[in-house]
């Protein structure tokens, strides 16, 4: 383990007021809870049930 | 749903040390802590499967204000690969088997503490963005690639 430098300019706390937004994605936002017991069955998922614009397919 | 910040992720820090929950920020999220200047919706965190960790995370969880049922909960421990949760007071997923990572404990001894946050190496952050190849992980990962090798070399000097 190592531990990182302070970066230079905008301390942690502000770039992540930035760096988090929040915007409402289809189908993917409309369940409180999922749970999937493998990651390949994530993936299925993502790809057949979400809008293909939300970048979500694989290549 | 308002937008996750430092202070909450600074709760998770917080409860999930108190709880002894092994775990690292993941994915974009992880990346952002170190300095990657982008932008995302969810916090990742990779969490290590097995019954003691599992059971620590779900209560830490509920301690974090997620409103977890029992079967909820229960799907936790039982060790999905995968659980997004969407029931508390920030989105955050919890990632048991990242594509592109072999083991918890290698990805574990590589990590980067910031500020106390866990985090992944971005070499760790960039294998699993890789090997899931999403389109949204091909258009950053490129620049993920670029910003690894300026952080690099800003630890080097």
């Amino acid at each position: 383990m190592t531990n990182s430098r302070p970066q230079p300019g905008r301390p942690l706390r502000l770039r992540m007021r930035y760096a988090f937004i929040k915007t409402y994605r289809p189908v993917l936002d409309d369940e409180p809870f999922r749970a999937f017991d493998r990651m390949a069955d994530y993936r299925a998922w993502c790809e057949t049930a979400l809008p293909s614009w939300l970048g979500y397919g694989r290549v | 749903m308002a937008a996750f910040e430092y202070r909450q992720a600074e709760e998770i820090r917080d409860a999930f040390a108190r709880r002894g929950v092994r775990y690292l920020f993941i994915g974009k999220s992880g990346a952002i802590l170190l300095g990657f200047p982008d932008t995302t919706q969810d916090a990742d965190v990779f969490v290590e499967r097995g019954p003691e960790n599992g059971a620590a995370l779900a209560a830490a969880i509920r301690e974090l204000g997620f409103d977890l049922t029992d079967f909820q909960a229960a799907e936790i421990l039982r060790g999905k690969d995968f659980v997004q949760l969407k029931n508390g007071p920030f989105d955050l997923d919890l990632v048991f088997a990242p594509d592109g990572i072999e083991r918890f404990s290698e990805a574990w001894a590589r990590r980067i503490e910031v500020e106390g946050f866990p985090v992944c190496h971005p070499d760790d952050i960039i294998a699993s963005k890789a090997a899931t190849n999403r389109v949204k992980d091909r258009e950053s990962l490129p620049r993920l690639r670029a910003f690894r090798d300026y952080w690099a070399q800003r630890r080097r000097s």
